[in-house]
């Protein structure tokens, strides 16, 4: 079942387009590492979706049902969480988690069962302390409950993580990870790091036009196994040389003391070590490159081959 | 709606804009005939030494309603547009409102809910600053037309919805409190000086209503034009009102 899905979306503010027909799709139960560097027009998609923008172009599907600017009933299934969430100071977390069951108008017995259920969740106290003095990464986990208070299908992180230190963010992603599999989580980041410890299916957004959508899996077979680090009691130049001449593989470059290349497809790895053996070559080390995203994600914004 | 009244009057409580307004209000209504009562007795000393001669009549009950309404429409209203728009405009300025509109409230909903809320609690504070000056006008002068104070306590409540229907338009249409506050200063000035214009029309103006209290104050009023001024302060509010809702539905938060 597709979960979310856009079609053709459009948003342009001030004459310049920040998102140009974005397709994509999100299937129910997976986790949707969403992708792109700043201003990528990745707020701009998860504002889309929740009605706080208008689209100038372009459907949005939550369930298979197409939702219209400004319907409501579609968002008591959705969970959000913002970047740098901000609260009433004045309310204790208990207040703020009482006040979303009401807006979600939850027919349940007892708030304070359930509220105590999604603080212990987020690994927050149920104390008298007001919000104004929480820590960044207390509002974060609070903006996390908030969401998921209302036991909601699908989850929207917008850059969860981004403004949090190392440990706010470990403990966020944590939350996270705990989360895979129960709901449906469409998350947006920069930190790709983030991205390979929880997401299935990963969407590249580069000036607003979503340059990739695929399943991590898939991503990994076409970019991060193709690529070998070769070196040899011969010089790496010298290597080089023969490796182009043989027309063996692509993009072959030196790399520390040997040559780091891609493999074209024509021949695999054991094919490509039996020609290096046969043009007398002494192999001191042949090795798979494990090419992080971050790779793959410069590769693919800017064009530039790691 | 309910439940977002709910929630906007827990605010007021919280930030105190519940005691404010009564606590005011109420000073007003307990200093106002005291100031008319011996205002006679302060001009005395503030002349005293001056060496000037002036009489001045009797203070009557009429001076302790003029007194108070004088309050009302030069302290009150700059209280009522101050914190409106600030309420009004907060959850924008302080980034609360993503949160708040990814969840399914209707922006039509929100929007009156936080005009009602607010006018709910100016009106019971007036009213209750109608009951202490009655009070305090009776203790102190013997007498009290309790029927002329609560006419002239709604008028003034009209006046702050006019005001409050302005906060809201200017706080929907502007990113700043400054902004926004300018611009409804603003409005209300330039209203208030239209009512100075002999044009027989502007003597239905919103800025009137003060002058439509007066009037009834001294057994002046045309009971026509008092309702048509109220009814045209009323139809510019819900204009402005309106206006406001239009706005907010479409905008990109």
């Amino acid at each position: 079942m597709e979960v979310i899905k856009t079609v053709d979306l459009s948003k342009s503010y001030n004459q310049i387009t920040v998102l140009h027909s974005l397709n994509l799709t999100v299937k129910k139960g997976e986790v949707y590492g969403f992708i792109g560097k700043n201003g990528a027009g990745k707020t701009t998609t998860i504002n889309l979706i929740l009605s706080l923008l208008k689209s100038d172009q372009g459907t949005i599907f939550i369930n298979e049902k197409e939702i219209k600017f400004q319907d409501q009933l579609y968002k008591r299934k959705i969970g959000y969480v913002n970047d740098v969430p901000t609260f009433p100071g004045y309310m204790i977390s208990k207040e703020y988690l009482a006040y979303t069951l009401d807006i979600f108008d939850m027919k349940i017995g007892d708030y304070n069962s359930k509220i105590q259920d999604v603080l212990d969740f987020v690994d927050l106290p149920n104390n008298k302390k007001k919000i104004s003095s929480f820590s960044r990464g207390m509002k974060q986990r609070l903006a996390i409950a908030q969401a998921l208070i209302h036991d909601p299908e699908i989850l929207i992180m917008d850059e969860p993580t981004s403004a949090l230190d190392p440990i706010g963010r470990n403990d966020v992603m944590n939350i996270i990870y705990k989360l895979r599999g129960s709901k449906t989580i469409f998350y947006s980041t920069h930190i790709l790091e983030d991205v390979e410890r929880v997401c299935d299916k990963i969407g590249i957004l580069d000036n607003g036009v979503l340059l990739v959508e695929d399943t991590l899996e898939n991503l990994k077979k076409a970019y991060y196994n193709n690529k070998i680090y070769i070196e040899t009691k011969n010089e790496s130049k010298d290597l080089l040389e023969k490796i182009r001449t043989n027309n063996l593989v692509e993009n072959a470059r030196i790399e520390q003391n040997g040559v780091i290349c891609n493999l074209t497809g024509k021949i695999d790895e054991n094919t490509l070590l039996k020609k290096l053996m046969e043009l007398d070559e002494t192999i001191i080390e042949f090795s798979k490159v494990k090419t992080s995203l971050e790779d793959v994600f410069i590769r693919l914004t800017n064009g530039k081959i790691t | 709606m309910v439940k977002l009244l709910k929630y906007d009057f827990y605010h007021l409580r919280k930030t105190s804009k519940f005691i404010i307004f009564p606590v005011v209000i109420v000073i007003f209504a307990i200093l106002s005939p005291l100031t008319a009562r011996y205002m006679n007795e302060i001009l005395e000393m503030a002349l005293g030494e001056s060496g000037l001669d002036i009489t001045f009549p009797d203070p009557t009950v009429l001076d302790s309603y003029l007194q108070y309404m004088g309050n009302l429409y030069e302290t009150i209203i700059f209280v009522v547009l101050f914190v409106g728009v600030g309420f009004f405009i907060k959850d924008k300025t302080k980034g609360l409102l993503p949160l708040i509109l990814s969840k399914p409230i209707n922006r039509v909903k929100y929007l009156l809910s936080k005009y009602i809320s607010l006018s709910i609690l100016i009106l019971v504070s007036i009213l209750i600053g109608y009951l202490v000056f009655s009070y305090y006008t009776y203790f102190i002068f013997d007498e009290v037309n309790m029927l002329d104070v609560l006419i002239m306590s709604l008028l003034f409540f009209v006046y702050v919805l006019y005001i409050l229907s302005i906060s809201l338009f200017t706080a929907t249409h502007f990113k700043s409190y400054l902004a926004a506050v300018s611009v409804t200063f603003g409005i209300y000035i330039f209203t208030s000086m239209l009512t100075i214009i002999e044009v027989s029309i502007f003597k239905y103006l919103p800025g009137v209503i003060g002058n439509s209290s007066v009037d009834i104050l001294l057994g002046n009023e045309v009971v026509s034009d008092v309702v048509i001024n109220v009814g045209v302060t009323l139809v510019i509010s819900i204009g402005f009102i309106y206006l406001s809702l239009i706005k907010f539905n479409k905008q990109n938060i």
